[in-house]
C-alpha cells in the first residue's frame, strides 16, 4: 500500500487526462473508473471495497425501485452513513474521500426515492463513483449533471488550456499561497500574541487567517479537480462563487463550498421547512449537518448554533433595521462583518471550554 | 483563448503576448516547486481519511 497524500492524488488523477483522449469516445471513461480503481486500490483498499459495493449497490436498488419505499431507502441511507462513521472512528484502516463519497450517494437515493433518478447503469454508477480528479477534495458533483457532462464531452483545445491553467492557479493557491505565504503571517500573529490577556485576540485573529488560508486551499484543490476535470472535457460544479464579495452571512452561504451548501439546502433545509414551517428549525438542522459532515463533535454542533445564529442575525439586520448603508459601505463592510463573524467562533467555544 | 491569454491580449501589445503567457506559466511552475509547500493545517476538506 502507497502511504497517500495530496500529491500522490494529483499526479494520478493528472494521469486520468491522457486516459481520457487515448482510448475511443465510448470507453474513455471506462479506463478512468479502471484507473481509478487501481489507484485507490494501492492508496486506501479499505476505500475501494466501499466504494465498489456503493458503486454497484446503486444501481440495483433503482433497477428493483427500492429506493421508492420508505423503510428500505432509510435502511441503505444509515448503511451509507455508517460507512462515514465507520471512516472516522477507524482512520487506519485507509480511507479517501468517504465524506465526498457519502454525499454523492446519498443524492443518488434521495433522488430515485423522489422519481428523479429513474435508471442507472452499473456502467455509469462506476463512471460516477470513481472519478479520481474529485474523490479527495470534491466538489459533491450530481450525478445528472456529470452524465450530461459525458454526453457532450468532446476535444476543445480552449477548454484544455483553460483546464491547465486552472490546475496552476490551483497549485500556486495551495503550495505557495495558503502553504507558504498565509502560515507565515499566521505564524507571525501567533508570535505577537504571547501572554494570556490577549487570548481572545489571539485565537480571533488567528481563526481570521484560519479561514483565508482554508479558502484558498480549498479553492486551490477545487481549481486542481475542475482543471482536471475541464482538461478531460468535463465541465462540473462551481464550489465558490466570488466568496469573500459577499455582503453579509446568507449570501456568504451561498458562495462558500457551493455544491454542500446546495445538497443540505435541497436535502435537508427545504424538507425539514416544508414538514416544520419553521425556517428556524430548517436553517439549524442544515448547518448541524454541514458540521457534523466536517467531523463527529461538540465543536462542530456549537458550530452549527453559532453559524445560525450569524444567519438569523444578518436577516434581522436586513429586515428590522431602519438604516439603509450606501452600496459601496456594504461592499466593504460586510465581508468585514462575515470574517469577524465566521472566526469569532473559535474564541467563544474556547469560553465554553471547547476547542476544534 | 484561456482566460489568461484573454487578460493578456486585452493588456498588452499583440507581440507581448506569447512571452508574457509563457513567463506567468513558469514563474507558476517555478514558484509551486521551489516556494511551494503543502499546508499543515486547515486541509480538513482534502478528506484523507482523517
Amino acid at each position: 500500500m502507497i502511504v497517500p497524500s495530496y500529491e500522490i492524488i494529483i499526479v494520478f488523477a493528472l494521469f486520468c487526462v491522457p486516459l481520457s483522449w487515448a482510448l475511443p469516445r465510448d470507453h474513455a471513461l471506462d479506463a478512468v473508473s479502471v484507473w481509478t480503481m487501481i489507484c485507490i486500490t494501492l492508496l486506501a483498499p479499505a476505500t475501494a471495497l466501499w466504494l465498489a459495493l456503493i458503486a454497484v449497490g446503486l444501481p440495483i436498488l433503482i433497477s428493483r425501485g427500492a429506493v421508492t419505499r420508505g423503510p428500505e431507502i432509510a435502511a441503505v441511507m444509515l448503511i451509507v452513513i455508517g460507512g462515514l462513521v465507520v471512516s472516522r472512528t477507524l482512520p487506519d484502516w485507509g480511507w479517501i474521500g468517504v465524506a465526498y463519497v457519502t454525499l454523492r450517494a446519498l443524492h443518488v437515493l434521495l433522488e430515485g426515492w423522489m422519481g428523479r433518478i429513474t435508471t442507472l447503469t452499473v456502467r455509469d454508477s462506476l463512471h460516477y463513483i470513481f472519478f479520481l480528479p474529485t474523490l479527495a477534495a470534491g466538489p459533491v458533483n450530481r450525478l445528472p449533471h456529470f452524465q450530461h457532462q459525458v454526453r457532450r464531452r468532446r476535444w476543445d483545445a480552449s477548454q484544455f488550456f483553460t483546464g491547465a491553467e486552472r490546475v496552476g492557479l490551483g497549485l500556486l493557491w495551495i503550495y505557495v499561497v495558503a502553504g507558504r505565504l498565509l502560515t507565515r503571517i499566521a505564524y507571525e500573529i501567533d508570535a505577537n500574541f504571547d501572554g494570556a490577556e490577549v487570548e481572545w485576540w489571539a485565537l480571533w485573529s488567528g481563526s481570521a487567517i484560519g479561514w483565508v488560508h482554508l479558502y484558498f486551499t480549498f479553492a486551490g484543490t477545487t481549481h486542481v479537480a475542475l482543471g482536471i476535470a475541464l482538461m478531460m472535457g468535463l465541465v462540473l460544479e462551481e464550489n465558490f462563487d466570488r466568496t469573500w464579495a459577499a455582503r453579509n452571512l446568507p449570501e456568504f452561504w451561498t458562495r462558500w463550498h457551493m455544491t454542500l451548501t446546495h445538497w443540505v439546502r435541497d436535502y435537508v433545509f427545504r424538507p425539514v421547512m416544508a414538514l416544520t414551517r419553521s425556517p428556524v428549525t430548517a436553517l439549524v438542522l442544515a448547518m448541524l449537518v454541514v458540521g457534523l459532515w466536517h467531523a463527529f463533535s461538540l465543536y462542530y454542533v456549537l458550530w452549527a448554533v453559532w453559524q445560525s445564529l450569524g444567519i438569523i442575525v444578518s436577516r434581522l439586520m436586513m429586515t428590522r433595521v431602519p438604516v439603509h448603508l450606501p452600496l459601496r459601505a456594504t461592499q466593504v463592510l460586510g465581508p468585514i462583518f462575515n470574517l469577524a463573524w465566521l472566526s469569532a467562533a473559535v474564541p467563544v467555544m474556547a469560553l465554553l471550554g471547547v476547542s476544534p | 483563448m484561456t482566460p489568461l491569454a484573454a487578460f493578456y491580449a486585452r493588456h498588452l501589445p499583440q507581440g507581448l503576448v506569447l512571452p508574457a503567457l509563457s513567463a506567468t506559466y513558469a514563474a507558476m511552475l517555478l514558484a509551486v516547486l521551489l516556494v511551494g509547500r503543502i499546508p499543515a493545517e486547515a486541509i480538513i476538506y482534502i478528506d484523507l481519511g482523517g
